[in-house]
């Protein structure tokens, strides 16, 4: 299967050089230098590799994937300068502003900065069946949406359950169809001392509370109860966003009761642990980096004690059946001031579906967006693989991951980080759910007022 | 005869002066001036990201920002901590007392020196360890307050709205109090010694020492720690940012956002430079206006110019 | 006399009870940096590492080129340092001892700047450069160094004490106001020039916005922004890598500064901080 399917690649990639070839009229002669900028993974394995502090894999580095490119395509050369993840933001856009950046490294939140691929992907409809997703943004006019980027490494939130807490509490390990009133059912009843070891137990960690982050929580929620408190018009300023009502209420009331089961510095958001570990204390987690994670359990020898399983599913709205989440990314944009966007374009699909690089997208231990990424994992992690790509498969299309009908933080300005501070207040509890709520729509209002 | 040498004399002297200070000068014009014109040009346009097209918008940007109740309050925030960061004064005052009661000697230069290490080993490092001193749930100052009182602390220095800027405080004068100390010494020992002495002649406890002869004669000191405290405190982004999680929209309900971490979200995380612009000139604004006030009510700077 | 010996003693205790309780987040930083278990969640306090390694200081070099980075930095803050304190002598001089038009005007432009935060700044100076194509060379770090307004107002201060008797014979054999300002001005002024010295290598040596923001070639770039490296992902730290470089970063500053301090206290003793 495997084999049929990388052939079928490698066909669809020779044919799709061919056609794009001339389509795109690449010149194979040019000598064409492209310029990457940004984090991504390249800053988390460098130029070289490295050794993973936590788990001591070997992760390659990024000159591995270049030679490979220059395997193909010997007269492109490729450039990357990364930058710490510390400021990254500022540090993009100060690169991009002294110009000569062709692909930005996880560059799609800047919107402004991005090529639009939609033509892109229209030209080239095999390429565009071959990935699951792609950074759909709204941006300018807001009733549409462009795509900004193209993710390389795609992490759907999955949940990990320590089904020994579990056990012990005699509780039945959950499934992809339950809900988060299971969920959070589970989180209450194994909070406190395990009948079994004696050890004090945390019933869920919510994810990065001690991050920016935070958001998520709220996210996969909104999502699971179909949310919808932003109205898109033309512009920001044509847009309504109402984060009040009943709906929104019953989240924030899930996320503060959730918060309860909650160890203390996770509820306070300070030196929170997420990874997998031997002392774990907790029944439920979720996060991105499936892969990763489970990479680290094997490492330390536990993975036989969690369950890797998709968020619970999504009760209301249009998508209703499909699994809560959260993706993270890795993308890569096409710059707008860059003079070899053809190259740039060959580069992006170059690395998400030729079929070394997808194994080394795997290896630095992002899951690769596309099917050959998926019969990689499945090699690597067996049945823990489902989780994630069950939620990959069951993506409605067309799926706007950061500028959607619930989340957006590109256009409305402090909306995102806002409630980031109103969810560490919850989640810590400072503020009840109806003050949250109030809090939020209060800074929601002031800012919509300013830009009328 | 003689007018066109003094003139000439005169013009020496001008050049002589200038040609010390000139490329000082030039320096801070290109590099402070100049872009401050930028700045004050980019407060009255909207722009997205810089280089990305502008329109002239006239007042609207700072229009935009007075409307807003969270730049208020970010104003008000720094205010409050800048005026509870002074607290370095008095801590480094006491601090070098102590110290200055020691006598010159092996003892006096250990704590000298070891008071000032902090100022020293700084950036994000410290900023990382801080957040887990400060925190609610077993975080190091709360198990040593535990200790004292006879039952476990519980407050959440950083994420509790009612103690975070004390929080946050504590962590400033941590990291300022070693310079306040050090200056407030040296000045102390400036004090000619002859002046105790008279006042010991006539019977003078150490505290009316203190009250009559130490402190009026610290007063030089105190007003360049306070203008320059007030300077830097005004200007607080970096330490708070980092024990903030990260978060422009800061800490504890939005209690430690400072006018910079409101600037910053603009210009880089939903870029809007135009914006951040305009909240950089009434930053600016404001310092000026505080600096005024204080060198007025200090008499820093008085007959020195 | 045995009643001030007590007293003394009592005083040293106080003052090593607030000395231990402010360096223990330091030491603790310290003993982290040894510490296997410090990864990406902090270990529980304990000034004595919980799994005692030379780890982190392996991995730290290992994974950065940390001597790069050391050399760069060293080059720069000497740079530097050099170019901070010179001019901001050079400006003290002026303002404290030499009669000039505009001198009033001149001085208040120059403390202005201390009002204006760097971060509101950042982005038209980075266009500047960037418009003299001087980004990603060191020049943007070391341009700004030619006027250092804090040193100024110190130097000023400083050098207005130093008696006007003592550059009167270089005036009288014909010395010009740059042979007082070599001959007289400068060797009088060492104090101070360390203190400004040490003030500029710190916060120097510490800079992490500006180098980070300018440099993009990692073989040019400072410690401070190397530090900046061990986030294992986007959200989360190595914290054991991090101490290790930041107490490895920490040790040629606080050398310095045993060096230098004594320098520092006689100058803030001499300057204007006096009435």
């Amino acid at each position: 299967m495997k084999k049929v399917l990388a052939l079928t690649l490698t066909l669809a990639m020779l044919f799709v050089m061919c056609i794009g070839g001339s389509a795109f009229a690449l010149d194979e002669n040019e000598k064409v230098t492209l310029h990457l900028y940004g984090t991504a993974n390249f800053v988390d394995v460098g130029p070289d590799g490295v050794t993973d502090l936590v788990s001591g894999v070997e992760m390659p580095g990024y000159n591995e994937l270049i030679s490979y490119w220059n395997e193909l395509h010997p007269n492109v050369e490729v450039v990357v300068e990364t930058c710490p993840w510390d400021s990254w933001l500022t540090s993009i856009q100060t690169a991009v502003l002294s110009g000569g950046v062709d692909i930005i490294l996880h560059g799609a939140t800047l919107t402004e900065l991005c090529e639009p691929l939609d033509d892109y992907l229209a030209a080239d409809p095999e390429y565009a069946d071959t990935i699951f997703a792609t950074e759909n943004k709204r941006f300018g006019e807001l009733d549409k949406t462009m795509v900004a980027g193209i993710q390389y490494v795609i992490e759907p939130s999955i949940a990990y359950i320590d089904t020994d807490i579990l056990e012990h509490y005699g509780v039945e390990v959950p499934d992809a169809s339950w809900t988060w009133d299971d969920l959070i059912a589970i989180a209450e009843k194994c909070t406190g001392t395990d009948p079994v070891t004696g050890k004090q137990t945390y019933g869920v960690q919510l994810c990065y509370t001690h991050t920016q982050n935070i958001f998520q929580n709220y996210y996969q929620l909104a999502m699971a109860y179909g949310a919808a408190p932003i109205t898109y018009g033309k512009t920001a300023a044509e847009s309504t966003i109402d984060v009040t009502g009943e709906k929104m209420l019953d989240i924030f009331t899930k996320i503060q009761k959730l918060a309860e089961c909650c160890a203390p510095n996770v509820r306070e958001g300070v030196n929170v642990n997420m990874d997998l570990n031997a002392e774990n204390d907790t029944a439920i987690r979720w996060r991105t980096l499936a892969y990763d994670q489970y990479r680290k359990a094997v490492a330390a020898g536990i993975d036989d004690h969690f369950a890797f399983i998709p968020l619970p599913v999504i009760e209301e709205g249009d998508a209703a059946g499909a699994q809560s989440t959260y993706f993270g990314s890795y993308n890569m944009a096409i710059c707008n001031t860059s003079e070899h966007k053809d190259w740039a374009w060959e580069f992006i699909k170059f690395v998400t579906t030729n079929e070394k690089a997808v194994e080394w997208t795997l290896a630095t231990g992002g899951i690769p967006n596309c099917g050959y990424g998926m019969e990689l994992l499945k090699e690597k992690m067996g049945d823990k693989a489902n989780g994630p790509i069950q939620v990959l498969e069951t993506l409605p299309d067309g799926f706007c991951n950061t500028t959607n009908v619930w989340y957006d933080n590109v256009n409305f300005g402090t909306f995102s980080t806002y409630l980031v501070t109103v969810l560490k207040d919850l989640v810590y509890g400072n503020i009840t759910p109806e003050e949250a709520i109030a809090n939020w729509q209060a800074n929601i209002d002031d800012y919509m007022a300013s830009i009328k | 005869m003689k007018r066109p040498k003094i003139t000439k004399r005169i013009v020496r002297n001008q050049l002589v002066a200038y040609s010390f200070i000139i490329v000082s000068l030039i320096t801070l014009l290109v590099l402070v001036y100049v872009p401050m014109l930028t700045t004050i040009r980019y407060s009255t346009y909207k722009v997205g990201l810089v280089g990305y097209g502008e329109k002239f918008v006239g007042w609207a940007n700072y229009k935009m920002l007075f409307s807003q109740k969270a730049f208020w309050k970010s104003i008000t925030n720094t205010i409050i901590l800048a005026v509870m960061g002074l607290l370095t004064i008095p801590v480094g005052f006491i601090l070098a007392v102590l110290i200055n009661s020691l006598g010159r000697g092996r003892t006096q230069e250990f704590f000298r020196v070891g008071f000032y290490l902090p100022n020293i080993i700084t950036g994000v490092s410290v900023y990382l360890i801080f957040q887990v001193v400060l925190m609610g749930s077993g975080g190091l100052l709360n198990n040593f307050l535990g200790k004292i009182v006879g039952h476990p602390v519980t407050i959440g220095w950083l994420s509790n709205p009612k103690y975070a800027k004390v929080g946050a405080t504590i962590l400033w004068v941590w990291m300022n109090a070693g310079y306040s100390m050090l200056i407030n010494l040296a000045s102390l020992q400036a004090i000619p010694t002859d002046l105790y002495e008279a006042a010991a002649l006539d019977g003078a406890t150490a505290f009316q020492k203190m009250l009559h002869i130490t402190i009026p004669n610290m007063k030089a000191c105190f007003s360049l720690l306070f203008v320059t405290g007030m300077i830097n405190g005004l200007a607080r982004f970096t330490d708070i940012y980092i024990i903030s999680g990260s978060n422009t929209s800061g800490g504890a309900g939005g209690s430690l956002q400072t006018i910079l971490m409101y600037i910053f979200q603009y210009s880089f995380e939903t870029p809007n430079y135009g914006i951040s612009s305009a909240g950089a000139m009434i930053l600016f604004v404001l310092v000026f206006a505080f600096t005024m006030i204080n060198v007025r009510l200090t008499g820093f700077l008085k007959d020195e110019v | 006399m045995k009643r001030a010996k007590i007293q003394k003693i009592m005083i040293t205790l106080v003052l090593l009870a607030i000395f231990i309780i402010v360096i223990t987040p330091l030491l603790w930083a310290i003993s982290m940096s040894f510490d296997r278990s410090a990864t990406t969640s902090l270990p529980p306090f304990s000034l004595w590492p919980h799994k005692p390694s030379m780890f982190n200081y392996t991995a730290s070099f290992k994974m950065i080129n940390l001597m790069q980075y050391f050399k760069n930095t060293v080059i720069i803050v000497a740079i530097n340092t050099t170019l901070a304190v010179l001019f901001s002598m050079m400006c003290g001089f002026a303002f404290a001892k030499l009669k000039f038009v505009g001198k009033k005007f001149w001085f208040i432009f120059m403390l202005a700047v201390m009002m204006v935060p760097f971060e509101s700044r950042l982005v038209p100076l980075y266009l500047q450069y960037r418009n003299w194509k001087l980004l990603n060379t060191w020049w943007p770090l070391i341009l700004g160094q030619f006027a250092y307004v804090y040193g100024t107002f110190f130097a000023r201060s400083y050098i207005g004490s130093i008696p006007d008797s003592l550059a009167e014979s270089v005036y009288i054999d014909g010395g010009s106001e740059w042979r007082v300002f070599w001959s007289v001005i400068v060797p009088l002024s060492k104090p101070i020039m360390s203190t400004l010295a040490i003030l500029q290598i710190i916060s120097n040596w510490n800079a992490y916005l500006w180098p980070l923001v300018v440099i993009k070639d990692y073989s040019k770039q400072m410690i401070s922004v190397g530090v900046a490296m061990f986030n294992a992902q986007q959200e989360s730290f190595y914290y054991g890598p991090r101490m290790a470089v930041s107490v490895m970063s920490a040790i040629p500053l606080t050398i310095l500064y045993l060096i230098l301090q004594k320098h520092i206290v006689a100058s803030i003793a001499v300057s204007g901080i006096k009435q």
